[in-house]
């Protein structure tokens, strides 16, 4: 069964192939979300409003780009919103712990880098580049993540991210060179 | 060699591309090394990345999630007049408030106008007939 099939069951109200058609996309979505958000149980969480959008605008989809492409341009942007409404509430946290003196999220007793579920890596290096990841620019860091996360090729990335294939190559260059960077600096601040 | 340049050399051209001047350095100096060790070695784990294993009832979760959100839209939408009414009975409230108000206080600076300031300051002659 095509996409445009399994599409126009679901819009029939075919609950089966709505089922399909989250198995079959899972991976992909789970593994975009957790390139951006590091963590299990965030990208899970992501992956879910991903899934609900597809299905809430599955009328909308024109069939101009391939249906993987759009499932691709949808997960990104949920992802980034969700590290943008992450970094406001960390603000407001860092702003109330500023005026209660309380610390709310346990900052002083547990390593503040590690989220709760990060058990999987005990590896420093690898500690070390989900945190260089985490601050490169929105662009570079999707560029970079459907890259090595979801092995895309440029082509692929440049029809996700609705630019050029120079522009992709260009991302992920400086994607690479800022993350030296952001790493010898953090190696620096630890020293 | 200062270790500052080393690294902006190592920054913007890589481990690869580094001059000779740069290779001695990066020889000689501990520190340098020890960074360069470091960062090199976290960018390797670029090319060997590892998922965690997600939730195998992932799908059911999310078939779980429409379901709810489905339900939803009565709710809401009964949500939305409730807080409509209560929006629009506070603003006529608080409009008949400011009306009420608004007249009273006309009448009472009506009567604030027969201040004795207002009297002429001549005293009043009566006219006797």
């Amino acid at each position: 069964m095509t996409d445009s099939e399994i599409i126009a069951e679901i819009l029939n109200g075919n609950e089966t192939q709505l089922r399909h058609l989250i198995n079959k996309y899972q991976d992909q979505v789970l593994r975009t979300c957790y390139g951006f958000t590091q963590s299990q149980s965030d990208a899970e969480d992501v992956a879910q409003e991903v899934f609900i959008e597809i299905y809430e605008s599955l009328y909308s989809f024109r069939h101009e780009a391939k249906f993987s492409t759009w499932i691709y341009r949808i997960a990104v942007n949920k992802s980034l919103n969700f590290l943008r409404k992450k970094k406001r509430s960390s603000i407001f946290s860092s702003i109330e712990e500023l005026f209660t003196g309380k610390s709310t999220q346990g900052k002083d007793y547990a390593d503040n880098s590690r989220q709760p579920d990060d058990f999987t890596d005990p590896d420093e290096d690898v500690k070390r580049l989900k945190q260089a990841l985490k601050q490169l620019p929105d662009t570079q860091k999707t560029a970079l993540t459907l890259y090595t996360y979801q092995n895309l090729s440029y082509k692929q990335i440049a029809e996700v991210m609705s630019i050029s294939l120079a522009s992709v190559e260009s991302l992920i260059f400086r994607a690479k060179k800022n993350l030296r960077k952001i790493m010898v600096d953090n190696v620096k601040s630890v020293e | 060699m200062r270790c500052k340049d080393f690294k902006a050399g190592f920054n913007e051209r890589g481990l690869e591309q580094l001059s000779e001047e740069e290779l001695s350095h990066l020889h000689s100096c501990s520190k340098c090394a020890k960074v360069v060790s470091l960062a090199v070695g976290a960018l390797k784990k670029l090319d060997s990345i590892e998922f965690p294993s997600f939730n195998p009832y992932f799908p059911e979760k999310v078939m779980a999630a429409i379901s709810r959100k489905q339900a939803r839209p009565e709710n809401t939408r009964l949500r939305y007049a409730l807080s409509f009414t209560v929006m629009l009975a506070i603003i006529i409230g608080g409009l008949t408030v400011y009306i009420a108000f608004e007249s009273n206080h006309h009448q009472a600076q009506q009567y604030d106008l027969l201040s004795l300031n207002d009297f002429p300051q001549s005293p009043i002659v009566l006219d006797k007939e």
